[in-house]
């Protein structure tokens, strides 16, 4: 039976083959463009290596600090990444997390190999995140703790920077200088593309050679705190837990503010907060209202293609107005009709869906190879081919049904006259 | 002829209506992206209001720079630009924060009679009017004796002016607020966030270099004489770190080249949108060419009868694009209606009369044009139709 539907399919797909160009060309391009979209998503919030605990990772970026008169006006605010000081007092030994780190965002220093400029980014980090972002090492070892609390001039590179300082040659045990300072090289690691903020560097130091460590007490400035908890259901235990201690931290000591807030999210908690959320100041999730916007998104650009198929299959009943007159005619059931004509419209849009995964390969190498995001290498996995697999089916179905429900209204008759005008 | 095909339309609306939900759909696309490049493209051929050619930027960092910016630093810094200055090739030097075409920018607020507008801020030096070529209109531009002032000189540019005094010269007036500020002089335009930013109000705050604040200055920008070589970026970076220290890290962009990086960037957004519209829009015109064929195929007993009864080829091809044409026009003025009230209720703000309208009519055309070049093969191919063919069906 289904045999027999693959092939009609085929002699179908065959007969006109412009209209099967136009069908594969709609789908192709529209799940290539969808999945390049989605892709790139996955790139900035999935769990992607080296950061493998992804799922079970708060943290903690933003900070709010204000200051509210009495009669609940606000006189002055300040909202930006976390201070050291704040992560330093809240951020260790949280009940249900497995490790804490505190990083500084990457900042760009500028060096010279011989006569060459090098530009680099540096990411100034505690040894903690070597536990909470699982790097893969080319060479050497992270730095321990003894290495942060002494301060010692020592930093991890990323492959890149080892060919730009050393070429091909390990670099382990050498020496780089940046600004006029020499440090030594203990580790090389993979690179990170650069849209992952909280691991991406070139050049990883300790905490300590901060300059500007523990010079100024601060809430609010340049840090993240990346808390590993021991699974996702002590989130909620992490939150209350933190923020209980920051309501203990004494704001009188680190200038004129009298409210602060800030929670351990999730990387995609952080984006609902800042896109829905009041300003940053509330701790409230928006977190379905950012999956809804991108279904939206999604759907809406699925519509156009979706129309042009329906239109050009409800054109083309005609064609095939003998073949149901004659089963119409046998005592084939509507049903039945139906059904094959969604296994049709499936088999084609399946193909479609095919040739949009190669696609979307070519459009994700392609951005790869310019370089426009510095070390991006976009992939497609698991979770892009199963929702691409979903995209197709809801195409399939949603262009398919109401053609073929037309088909299979056709009356006998008329479909054996040669079809309605 | 447009009844007939009117009555066409309508016998088939069940049909009719598809086509005309996807043309409506498809012609809402294409207004996206064209109002994009319209709203671009007018903010592009704005006025800048200054110069950024023979500008560079010249950065200054070291990583052992405290947050302190004390005053033996600035002493270093004055007698830098001092030096800077009796360069021949040299003819500004200024403090400019934010740098124009940049990523940061800062907005403050001003506010005079009670009427308070959001500003986008800048600091300028003395020579901020030499380094930027900026054009008077009222007033004058900040002097040495601005220094010793009791209240804080401002300059605003036009639009700032228009908006918060109407049609009554700003000079002389005092803003509202504790911190007395006062309009000095009106520039034509200063649109320093670059050629893609709206044309909106814009204040330059006084700045001077001697100066010192609290806050550090790592950043200067300099104007060099037209033609000045590259090799200017050398002696620049050597003049910095005889003043400031060897271990400084001199970092120096054109502007022009900020200006460029800038452009880019916008303009690869333009570029990915323009190319899936278009993408889309080929898809429909390859969808519509099939939708007709197909209804030209359909009709063969019609069309053949038509001209079976002396009805020229010329007349059966102007009818069937007369028909698409309807069909069009109809799934565009939904269309139309629906994007007219964009503007009528004011939902993006950055849709107003004056891009919606040019937008439209562009849309308009190429919506058009897409449908009849997607008609004219089906449309041919009924010209072709022999009047035998349709005896085939009775």
């Amino acid at each position: 039976m289904f045999l027999n539907y693959l092939k009609i399919a085929w002699a179908v797909f065959n007969r006109r083959r412009f209209f099967t160009f136009v069908n594969l060309f709609g789908i192709t391009f529209t799940l290539a463009i969808l999945m390049a979209g989605v892709a790139m998503l996955d790139h900035v919030f999935g769990p992607t290596p080296p950061e493998v605990n992804h799922d079970r990772t708060l943290l903690v970026m933003r900070v709010n600090l204000w200051l509210e008169n009495e009669d609940g006006s606000v006189s002055s605010s300040t909202s930006g990444l976390a201070g050291l000081n704040l992560l330093q007092e809240t951020l260790y030994d949280l009940p249900g997390a497995e490790t804490a780190a505190i990083t500084k965002s990457a900042w760009r220093v500028q060096s010279y190999v011989g006569s060459k400029k090098i530009s680099s980014f540096l990411k100034y980090t505690d040894q903690y995140f070597w536990d909470a972002i699982r790097f893969e090492f080319l060479e050497g070892r992270p730095y321990t703790m003894d290495e942060v609390t002494n301060a010692d001039h020592v930093c991890v590179i990323n492959d890149a920077t080892r060919e730009k300082y050393f070429g091909d040659s390990p670099a382990a045990g050498r020496d780089i200088e940046i600004d006029g300072v020499k440090y030594r090289v203990i580790g090389v690691v993979e690179n990170v593309p650069f849209v992952r903020q909280v691991s991406f560097s070139d050049i990883y130091m300790p905490l300590t050679l901060d300059p500007e460590y523990n010079k100024t007490k601060r809430l609010a400035g340049m840090c993240t705190g990346i808390v590993v908890a021991q699974n996702k259901s002590k989130f909620p235990m992490i939150r209350e837990e933190f923020l209980h201690r920051i309501e203990q931290i004494d704001l009188s000591e680190y200038g004129n503010f009298n409210h602060i807030a800030a929670i351990p999210e999730t990387l995609l908690e952080q984006a609902s907060r800042l896109f829905f959320g009041s300003g940053g100041k509330g701790t409230k999730f928006h977190t379905e209202k950012v999956i809804g916007f991108f279904v939206f998104v999604m759907v809406m650009f699925m519509i156009l293609p979706a129309m042009n198929m329906v239109n050009l299959n409800v054109s083309r009943i005609m064609e095939r107005a003998s073949e149901i007159g004659i089963r119409k005619s046998f005592g084939a059931p509507s049903t039945t009709l139906v059904g094959q004509f969604i296994v049709e419209n499936l088999l084609l849009t399946l193909a479609g869906g095919i040739l949009g995964i190669l696609v979307a390969y070519g459009i994700l190498g392609f951005i790869s190879f310019t370089g426009w995001i510095p070390y991006a290498t976009f992939t497609l996995n698991w979770r892009i081919y199963s929702l691409a697999i979903l995209m197709t089916l809801f195409f399939g179905l949603v262009s398919g049904v109401y053609p073929a429900w037309k088909m299979s209204r056709m009356k006998p008759v008329d479909a054996l006259r040669g079809g309605i005008s | 002829m447009i009844r007939h095909a009117l009555k066409l339309v309508w016998s088939r609306k069940r049909g009719s209506m598809l086509l005309i939900g996807e043309i409506f759909i498809a012609f809402l696309v294409l207004f996206t992206v064209i109002a994009m490049s319209v709203i671009y493209g007018q903010r592009y051929f704005q006025p800048l209001g200054f110069d950024y050619q023979n500008i560079y930027c010249v950065g200054m960092n070291e990583a052992n720079w405290t947050q302190e910016w004390d005053q033996e630093m600035h002493n270093n810094l004055v007698s830098m630009v001092r030096e800077l200055r009796t360069l021949p090739e040299v003819e500004a030097v200024s403090i400019s924060q934010p740098l124009p075409f940049g990523m940061a920018w800062w907005t403050s607020s001003l506010e005079y009679n009670k009427k308070e507008i959001e500003i986008n801020a800048t600091r300028l030096s003395l020579e901020g009017q030499d380094l930027y070529k900026l054009e008077l209109v009222d007033g004058r531009w900040f002097s040495e004796d601005d220094l010793t002032l009791e209240w804080e000189p401002i300059i605003v540019n036009q639009a700032a002016a228009v908006e918060l005094f109407g049609t009554e010269s700003p000079v002389g007036k005092r803003l509202d607020g504790d911190d007395d500020k006062r309009i000095v002089g009106v520039v034509r335009e200063f649109r320093h966030r670059g050629q893609f930013s709206k044309p909106s109000p814009s204040v330059i705050y006084f700045t001077p270099l001697e100066v010192k604040t609290d806050e550090s200055i790592r950043q200067l920008a300099v104007r060099v004489a037209p033609g000045t070589p590259a090799s200017m970026e050398q002696t620049l970076t050597s003049v910095v770190q005889h003043h400031m220290g060897a271990e400084v890290t001199v970092t120096i962009n054109s502007l022009d080249n900020v200006r460029k990086n800038g452009l880019k960037s916008v303009l690869v957004g333009i570029v990915i949108a323009a190319l899936i519209g278009g993408f889309l829009l080929i898809m429909v015109v390859l969808g519509l060419i099939g939708v007709f064929w197909q209804s030209v195929t359909r009709r063969t007993e019609e069309i053949g009868l038509r001209r079976a009864l002396g009805s020229p080829r010329t007349s059966v091809y102007k009818q069937i694009i007369t028909e698409i044409i309807l069909l069009t026009t109809i799934g565009m003025a939904l269309g139309i209606l629906l994007i007219l009230q964009i503007p009528l209720v004011g939902m993006f703000p950055i849709l107003s009369w004056g891009n919606v309208i040019p937008s439209l009519l562009v849309s308009m055309l190429i919506m058009v044009g897409l449908a009849v070049l997607s008609g004219m093969y089906p449309a041919w191919m009924a010209s072709r139709i022999q009047p035998a063919a349709a005896l085939h069906y009775e």
